[in-house]
């Protein structure tokens, strides 16, 4: 028995020294340099590498996290998100008078990894089959349904003519929207079939596909020495591997396995005290608790005073303080103040404030002196680990204002199918509903504000013919002042009358071996890690 | 005999299968729509219902049942819905990983199971009995979860003798492998010693010492092979399990197995996925009950087939 003790012991003091404070990390921090080849293995333990899928024409919204790599867009971004030539596969473009033909340029020199050149008729072919039947990318659809034909006159031309002019376009056909604007190699792709090609894809982009298994890793090595775009590939060898377990992708950090890991806010002190670099973005992740049913008369919520009130009670400041780890930015809405992403100029946004003082007084003005029922729903959600605990310190702060929340679990896709995306007549809830919502910062146009503010919108909290009127206004701007205006208007409704309670942005962690990387840019861009900046950041010693 | 036994016992299988993957079905469409998690939620009304149509998801269901039981019936098993690639191939990555796995773990249970249950039980109430029981209920108290991440504390991040997590060498299959090793291991050498407890009260153990025959020869000889019949049919079950659904251990130590997979596929509601590796797991359930039942007749002369 005493041996027994004895071995416990030892194994528990083994336990004790692999705890954070037990594991210090002694890695210089790396200073980047220039290099003038690809050096060295790069391997980065990742929750989810999204859907499986290579084609961009059938991969899910989750998917484009790897594409980046891979491919190469018509329209590429600068590191603010604007619309860059030089970083395009169209070296440059022009659009007709009635905004409906656009011919564009196509840069020549681009290969794809099996050594053909890239071409119009890549280009053509690419948005061709997004038309086909099979096709299951919502953003795919939604850019097929707009080009109404699109031809190669010669080698380094594209003639596309859409149905329906709008600013936003461009944002389909670069990685501002999606990734589904990449460019493939036509002959390729009709030698080795469509399921060939979606699990061994071939693009332009930096880096190509050395080994696959779907769902668990993914091999990549560089498809040249110098890619037109991304310069010297970085890394002679890109391993991203798939470890749901959180403790694990530490575990495999801190022991060496790998040399970066995608870990939760909550981590993010344990992750400093051994020493790893910390990168965070954190302007990807939008989060907000959406009030529902806003036109029923009925209910509370359908008084702005009691939306205000909500807003008032929650102190953002001390969820993204205290529950985030500051991982996070409070003050922003989740509309598009101009149609470029880099220029978030509504600063009105800062003012959302905490004052349960006034919450109480708004409730009392309203009516709802002593409360009333609420519920959120809540559960856990992807890229937001927090969020359970958020909400139950949301539901303690409404509480504190006299209301009786009640938090609901719900597993996410139900609550979207079942309760909030059912289109705009949502009539049989008997209980403001609310739920606290992220994902990426795709409202950046009209297109999509339509959708959770008019009054036809699949997953609209109002039915306001004001409302609608701006959105229309703005989805018809014929220039990006009258859209900034529109989308301002707009923006200042939503705020006055508290049609969704903004919480702040946030978006992934990322701890990685100092000795291994300093730097990770971060694209301004709604989807994906800015995975594909791996592959030109600067080496450190 | 066995020829028709054999026979009535598949055609048993077939129909029992034929019932579960009705089941599967009904289930799988009860979890939910697989729309919400393969589209942001901002996608316009009518790309959804296009998606929607796209995928056969609007189709009636007596007509998803139809393509269900085509897919099945020609082993195709379709396309998983989340990545597009066939389902087929997607099982077919996964399952050496697991057979692998579950293939160590039964291994190393039975290879210490056997000492353990055999001496345990040999020398019951002994000071030795009473340390090894002690040990096999911590292994089989030990939550796996817990246990995998503090083998990965110690043996990954502390002493760093092994891989965190991961496959591709035999150095990956060590940490998982004793996870699931310390539950099985467990379990076999426990009923082992209880069903040998059992056995050697019976007459026959009796005799056999009365005929004057060794402890040693009475216990491996005559007993051990008797008391085998409870554990061959727990073991047979547990394989199954452990290669089906070891979500667990695969999850923390990121085990690209079948269970990881399965995992994906229900938080995903991608039923083809979730189709394919019930009625796998189902069918897998049935052909190794159906060994189990054949090695009776081995390990005891008395039991036969159809009796």
């Amino acid at each position: 028995m005493k041996r027994l003790i004895a071995i416990l012991g030892a194994l528990l003091f083994i336990v004790a020294a692999c705890s954070p404070g037990g594991q210090q990390t002694t890695a210089p921090q790396a200073k980047p340099q220039q290099q003038d080849k690809p050096q060295g293995e790069f391997r980065i333990a990742l929750e989810t590498l999204g859907s499986a899928a290579f084609d961009p024409a059938v991969a899910a919204w989750t998917a484009q996290l790897t594409h980046q790599f891979i491919y190469d867009t018509l329209i590429g971004l600068d590191a603010d998100g604007n619309y860059e030539p030089k970083r395009s596969i169209a070296e440059s473009w022009n659009a007709s008078a009635d905004g409906k033909t656009y011919t564009f340029k196509i840069r020549d020199g681009v290969t794809f990894s099996n050594g053909d050149k890239l071409t119009s008729e890549d280009v053509v072919y690419s948005f061709s089959r997004l038309k086909e039947s099979w096709v299951t990318s919502p953003d795919a659809v939604v850019i097929a349904k707009n080009i109404s034909s699109i031809t190669a006159p010669d080698a380094r031309t594209v003639v596309m003519t859409v149905a329906q002019p709008s600013l936003v376009w461009f944002s389909y056909l670069s990685t501002r929207s999606a990734l589904v604007a990449a460019i493939i190699p036509k002959k390729h792709v009709e030698s080795v079939g469509r399921e060939t090609f979606n699990k061994t894809p071939i693009g332009s982009g930096p880096y190509k596909i050395e080994k696959n298994n779907p769902g668990v890793s993914l091999t990549l090595v560089p498809s040249a020495d110098r890619h037109w775009d991304a310069g010297i590939p970085r890394w002679t060898k890109i391993d991203l591997s798939v470890v749901p377990e959180e403790a694990t992708r530490r575990a495999m950090l801190q022991s060496g396995q790998v040399d970066a890991a995608s870990i939760s806010r909550g981590s993010i002190p344990q992750m400093t005290q051994a020493k790893m670099n910390i990168l965070t973005n954190k302007d990807q992740l939008a989060t907000f608790v959406v009030p529902f049913n806003t036109w029923q008369k009925n209910l509370p919520i359908s008084d702005a005073r009691v939306r205000k009130a909500l807003s008032l009670a929650v102190d953002r400041e001390s969820l993204c303080k205290n529950l985030l780890q500051g991982a996070c930015e409070t003050g922003w809405i989740s509309m598009p103040y101009t149609w470029d992403p880099a220029r978030k100029n509504f600063t009105g946004a800062k003012d959302w404030g905490y004052d349960p003082s006034q919450a109480k007084a708004l409730l009392k003005e309203a009516g709802y002196a002593d409360g009333f029922d609420i519920q959120l729903f809540s559960g856990a959600l992807a890229g937001l680990a927090e969020a359970q605990d958020l909400n139950e310190a949301i539901a303690g702060m409404y509480r504190a204002i006299g209301l009786r929340a009640k938090i609901t679990p719900i597993e996410y896709s139900a609550w979207v199918n079942s309760t909030w995306c059912v289109g705009p007549n949502r009539q049989d809830l008997p209980m403001s509903t609310m739920f606290l919502n992220p994902y990426g910062n795709r409202f950046w146009t009209m297109t999509h504000a339509a959708i959770l503010y008019a009054s036809d919108g699949r997953c609209t909290v109002a039915h306001d013919p004001a409302l609608d009127a701006m959105i229309k206004a703005g989805q018809n701007a014929p220039t990006e002042e009258e859209y900034i205006k529109a989308t301002t208007t707009l923006g200042e409704k939503i705020k006055s009358e508290a049609l969704a309670t903004m919480l702040f942005q946030t978006g992934p962690v990322f701890a990685a071996d100092p000795a291994k990387l300093t730097e990770w840019k971060f694209p301004r861009i709604p989807n994906g890690l800015g995975l594909r900046n791996l592959a030109s950041i600067p080496a450190p010693k | 005999m066995i020829g028709r036994v054999l026979a009535q016992r598949l055609v048993e299988t077939l129909g029992a299968l034929f019932i579960f993957s009705l089941i599967v079905f009904g289930l799988s469409r009860a979890s939910g729509d697989p729309i919400g998690l393969l589209l942001p939620p901002d996608t316009p009304a009518d790309i959804v219902a296009e998606v929607r149509h796209t995928l056969g998801l609007d189709a009636p269901l007596p007509v998803q049942l139809g393509i269900y039981y085509r897919d099945m019936l020609t082993l195709n098993f379709g396309n998983s819905l989340r990545s597009r690639l066939p389902v087929r191939d997607l099982i077919a990555e996964r399952l050496p990983a697991s057979l692998q796995l579950g293939g160590f773990a039964l291994l190393w249970s039975v290879l210490l199971a056997f000492p353990v249950g055999v001496v345990s039980a040999a020398r019951r109430g002994s000071r030795l009995d009473t340390g090894l029981q002690v040990f096999v209920a911590t292994c089989l108290a030990l939550p796996g979860f817990w246990f995998g991440l503090l083998l990965i504390g110690v043996f990954a991040v502390s002493l760093r003798l092994l891989p965190a997590g991961g496959s591709g060498s035999a150095a990956n299959l060590v940490l998982p492998g004793i996870t699931m090793v310390t539950f099985l291991f467990a379990s076999l050498a426990r009923l082992l010693r209880s069903s040998l407890l059992e056995v050697m009260g019976s007459q026959y153990v009796t005799v056999a010492r009365a005929k004057g025959l060794a402890e040693r020869v009475v216990l491996w000889r005559h007993a051990l092979r008797n008391a085998l019949i409870p554990v061959v049919t727990f073991g047979g079950t547990y394989v199954v399990t452990f290669i089906s659904s070891a979500i667990v251990i695969e999850t923390v130590f990121a085990w690209p197995g079948i269970g990881r997979l399965t995992l994906d596929a229900l938080q995903g509601r991608d039923y083809p996925v979730m189709q394919a590796l019930m009625l796998l797991t189902a069918a897998l359930t049935s052909l190794v009950n159906l060994a189990v039942d054949l090695s009776y007749t081995v390990l005891d002369p008395r039991i036969r087939l159809g009796d």
